[in-house]
């Protein structure tokens, strides 16, 4: 099988996911009202009603209206009212169109909201990915090379503890030192304060040096819990590398080191790495949900976490789907360059 | 059969294998030991363990108030030179008789119909010992004024530290009684049929008011209750068999005549007490709670403008007039007094605040310390009347004077050190340790059942995956590969969210979720090491000598898959602790444990909120031991999975 059959199977099987976690998707939130007995809409009337938005006194009205206005089917309604509800969803899903929140953000439109969403995340994201993944890999390939040296032990027993640290934790000391107590970061932030000193000073450069200065702390952060990961795998893969026999014919050939380790090695080590940049490269768009809440963030991640803690249906939805869809599409991108660059590898 | 095969049996066969596997297993082990890394993880994993399991032991209630807020651990007094020596350089309680008379009951006057009526102390009150009961008279004779009456009680002790406290609790409880004179008051005989006729008329004009009436008497008799307005109108007609009481709206208006009828028997001994429930217009508007100076050279408890002056003036100190407003010695806290029953009233007055911007106000504190002064504690009342209300008019259709009791009991007074225990005192006060170690157990279990059920899921998927192969290892990965392109925390949040909306137990459902997720890599790569495994000779051999499935598995392939179980045990324990860690952080579950990522979350949250700065590292020690105790469980685990994997993994394995 050649490569444009592995890359049209892969493509099929990862449609065929995507398919299944819409379904797996319009299921999950749903499941509360099918375990319950609850009708769905009644459900969110509560809710409305708990939440003082609304009148208890208009309670049917406001059940009746729900219903049509968007002809959901109550729970024991016919089967074929429920297929055409999930075709609609599906249809709804696949074109983009995903309506608007219930509660956060006033009933926006989803859509761009989430648009909007996407450019911050990847503003904090990008940078953090690629400063670890750099990191990582250079000092991956340090380690890598002479396994057992003094540097080796202290990075790996550092790379463990950094590995156990629960990465919230890490982040609240850290600002709490960075920027509580040092002051040397802005305390409030991340990108919150960005519109406001960009209201005062319209300079467009001035505003995004400032941005970056913002980012500066989380990013830290993000990078000293992650690049432990990325200087593990190098250094494994390296190692593995190193032990095999074509590098013992270069040492016998009399190449110097750094030939053997750049022009050999590293460039077959890098291999199973790229599988975990392209996925941490995905995960960009996804937001980190965490980082973004410590540090006031307004990402796709805290999206998602307001979207469930008001329980915006519609928006949790939404989100959840584009995050799994990235991820997807991530997975099937890594995989096809796996196999363009590994000629090794079997489809 | 050979010459070898006949000098061994079967048995010594097995004996031999027996005692090489046992050989081999005391290498291993030994190599283990031999691995600095791994004993330290192993040991700190055994430490945290039992201490975690002996949690109820050690800490029996561990979220309950044991010192001042945010102490700072206990052996952080090493590098502070002015620390006490104890825990509490003050601690008194007040519970007995005894104790009370020690203190001073203060009262000012006001231009009230109020007036102080004196102290006494009940011998065993409502709680257990005793308690001071503080009389207050309403002088009905007098029209009610507006003004109040404050009463207070006051302790007076020796500080002979040179160094003020960090913190001084109070707790105490009380209770406001109002004993309003009865309109009628007295037990009456009836004769069967015979009636009484109670006539209340009234001075006071259009007040409405609620009439407690209270009839006692033996349960074979028979009474009717008739209350009727000078209108004609029946307000209340009722037969009774047993004793009762009613509350019966009435109107100062109007006239009312009560009737009790025997319509028994027998001859009935009736208990009858008419009274006005008036406790409304009075009022115990506030008790305030002062720390003050007693300087007994004046003899005289310092306002907050004499202290200003004293600072000022003896102590020739510079004292911006808001230090000793906002963070000096007068720190008045309300707390508002209800009428009836038992409250518990506490309060906590900070010496030691000083505020980020202003440079080092204890020194002006200190001022007072130096000298060994009194320090006053005082609980001050005051009481007054509703002047202006319709009700304040029934009091002139009062027969007498109306008493207030107030009554304290259980007073305790503690002047708190900066420092407790190990791990120091979290916002509420409870210690940090034994919330860590009460939470850690939870922590362990979930971790554990989450990885045993992923275990179970991804091994058994693993195995039967790569053994059986075909159409079944088809599905099996193609599942797999759905659950890996999952993305996992915002799965976990969509789940968590959904069993929270579904009201599960957040214990259940957090590890429900866990069990869920996190077995698709692990049945993968067992699925891998099953493929290399099948394919190697023994097995073959096992095959061919006509070996059942199941036998294979169990004998040649779960042996070999055992290291890389044992490697993901560790490493699974340490991923799902964490992510219970985080879930509880971003509070989508609610968990009602101690979760260590909860405590992380409320540490955070003050911080950010009351530190300088936007949050400042102040309370460090309350976001730092939650989260250092989680990543030593992870270390542990992670050191011993590495020490392990360099035993089995050949690619790793030393050379002694």
């Amino acid at each position: 099988m050649g490569l444009r059959e592995y890359t049209i199977r892969r493509v099929l099987t990862g449609l065929v996911t995507l398919f299944v976690i819409l379904i797996f998707n319009w299921v999950i939130f749903r499941l509360p009202s099918f375990v319950t007995g609850i009708d769905p809409v009644w459900f969110y009337v509560i809710q409305q009603i708990q939440a003082g938005q609304q009148d208890p006194r208009r309670f049917i009205t406001l059940l009746i209206r729900y219903k049509q206005q968007w002809k959901l089917p109550g729970l024991h309604a016919p089967l074929g009212l429920w297929i055409d509800h999930i075709i609609t969803y599906l249809k709804n899903m696949f074109t983009f169109n995903f309506g608007r929140t219930t509660k956060v953000e006033q009933n926006a439109l989803i859509a761009p909201l989430l648009a909007r969403r996407i450019v911050v995340s990847v503003f904090l994201l990008l940078p953090a990915t690629l400063i670890s993944i750099a990191i990582g890999i250079m000092l991956g390939v340090k380690l890598g090379a002479n396994p057992g040296s003094r540097l080796d032990v202290i990075m790996m027993s550092l790379a463990l503890m950094l590995y156990s640290i629960p990465t919230f934790w890490l982040q609240v000391l850290l600002k709490g030192l960075l920027a509580g107590e040092i002051q040397i970061w802005p305390s409030i932030g991340g990108l919150a304060s960005l519109a406001q000193i960009g209201a005062q000073a319209s300079d467009p450069l001035i505003s995004f040096i400032d941005a970056f200065y913002m980012i500066s702390l989380p990013v830290l952060t993000l990078v000293l819990a992650s690049f432990a990961g990325w200087m593990i795998l190098m250094r494994g893969s390296l190692m593995d590398v190193m032990g095999e026999d074509f590098i013992l014919t270069a040492k016998a050939k009399g190449l110097d080191e750094a030939t053997i380790l750049y022009k050999h090695a590293f460039r077959n080590a890098i291999l199973p790495v790229v599988t975990g940049v392209v996925l941490a490269i995905a995960g960009v768009w996804t937001g980190a949900v965490i980082t973004e809440t410590i540090f006031s963030i307004p990402g796709v991640g805290r999206l998602l976490l307001s979207a469930i803690l008001n329980l915006d249906y519609p928006l949790c939805e939404t989100t959840f789907y584009f995050i799994a869809l990235t991820t997807i599409f991530a997975n099937i991108i890594a995989d096809i360059s796996y196999a363009l660059l590994d000629p090794r590898v079997r489809y | 059969m050979s010459e070898r095969g006949s000098e061994l049996s079967i048995q010594e066969i097995i004996a031999r294998y027996k005692e090489v596997t046992k050989t081999r297993r005391r290498y291993a082990i030994k190599s283990f030991f031999r691995i600095k890394r791994g004993v330290l993880g192993l040991v700190i994993l055994i430490v945290l363990t039992v201490l975690s399991l002996a949690s109820p032991l050690i800490a029996k209630n561990p979220n309950a108030r044991v010192h001042a807020e945010l102490s700072k651990p206990a052996w952080m007094r090493v590098f502070d030179p002015n620390s006490f020596d104890d825990f509490y350089p003050l601690a008194l309680s007040f519970n007995s008789e005894a104790d009370f008379q020690s203190l001073l009951v203060l009262t000012g006057s006001g231009p009230s119909n109020l007036k102080y009526g004196g102290y006494s102390i009940i011998p065993s009150g409502y709680l257990d010992y005793g308690s001071l009961a503080i009389h207050i008279i309403d002088d009905i004779e007098k029209p009610a004024v507006i003004g109040q009456l404050p009463v207070g009680v006051a302790f007076f002790f020796k500080w002979d530290h040179k160094k003020a406290p960090y913190r001084v609790y109070f707790d105490f409880a009380h209770r406001v009684d109002i004993k309003i004179p009865p309109f009628v008051n007295e037990t009456i005989s009836l004769a069967p049929g015979e009636e009484k006729v109670y006539n209340l008329t009234f001075k006071s004009d259009n007040v409405v008011f609620n009439n407690l009436i209270v009839l006692s008497f033996e349960e074979k008799n028979l009474i009717q209750l008739v209350v009727k307005n000078d209108k004609g109108a029946l307000i209340c007609s009722e037969t009774l068999n047993q004793s009762s009481s009613f509350s019966i709206k009435m109107n100062t208006s109007y006239n009312y005549t009560i009737e009790i009828i025997n319509l028994g028997e027998q001859a009935a001994h009736i208990d009858v007490l008419i009274k006005a429930q008036i406790e409304s217009i009075y009022r115990a508007s506030q008790a305030v709670i002062m720390m003050n100076l007693y300087n007994p050279m004046l003899h005289n408890i310092y306002s907050i403008d004499e202290l200003l002056t004293y600072l000022q003036v003896e102590k020739k100190l510079n004292v911006p007039p808001q230090i000793v407003r906002d963070w000096g010695l007068m720190q008045h806290e309300g707390m508002t007094t209800r009428i009836g029953g038992w409250f518990s009233a506490s309060s906590r007055s900070s010496l030691q605040e000083p505020p980020r911007t202003l440079l080092a106000p204890e020194v002006y504190l200190q001022a007072f310390f130096e000298k060994g002064n009194w320090i006053a504690v005082v609980i001050e009342v005051d009481f007054s009347v509703f002047a202006f209300s319709d009700l304040a008019k029934l009091r002139q259709d009062l027969s007498g004077d109306v008493e207030i009791e107030w009554c304290i009991d259980n007073m305790v007074i503690q002047a708190q050190d900066q420092y407790y225990g190990l791990m120091g005192t979290d916002g509420e006060g409870a210690d940090i340790f034994a919330k860590i170690i009460d939470g850690l157990k939870i922590s362990l279990l979930v971790g554990f059942i989450a990885t045993f059920a992923n275990l179970l899921i991804g091994v058994s998927l693993g195995l039967v995956s790569g053994y059986i192969g075909g159409k079944v290892d088809e599905v099996i990965m193609r599942f797999v590969d759905f659950m890996m392109s999952i993305p996992i925390l915002p799965f976990l949040l969509v789940l968590s969210f959904v069993f929270f909306q579904m009201n599960l137990d957040p214990l259940l459902a957090i590890i429900i979720v866990l069990s869920l997720l996190g077995w698709a890599g692990m049945a993968r790569t067992i699925r891998s090491q099953v493929l290399a495994l099948k394919a190697s000779v023994y097995v073959e051999a096992a095959r061919a000598s006509g070996a059942s499935p199941f036998y294979i598995v169990r004998k040649h392939i779960l042996p070999g898959v055992w290291p890389l179980v044992l490697v993901y045990l560790m490493q699974g324990v340490v991923a799902n602790i964490l992510a219970e860690a985080g879930l509880s952080f971003l509070g989508v579950l609610k968990p009602n444990w101690n979760s260590l990522g909860k405590m992380i979350q409320e540490a955070a949250g003050v911080s950010a909120i009351g530190g300088g700065g936007g949050g400042g590292l102040r309370n460090w020690h309350w976001v730092f031991f939650p989260g250092f105790i989680l990543m030593l469980i992870g270390y542990a685990f992670y050191a011993i999975s590495d020490a392990y994997d360099e035993i089995v993994n050949p690619k790793r394995r030393r050379r002694f």
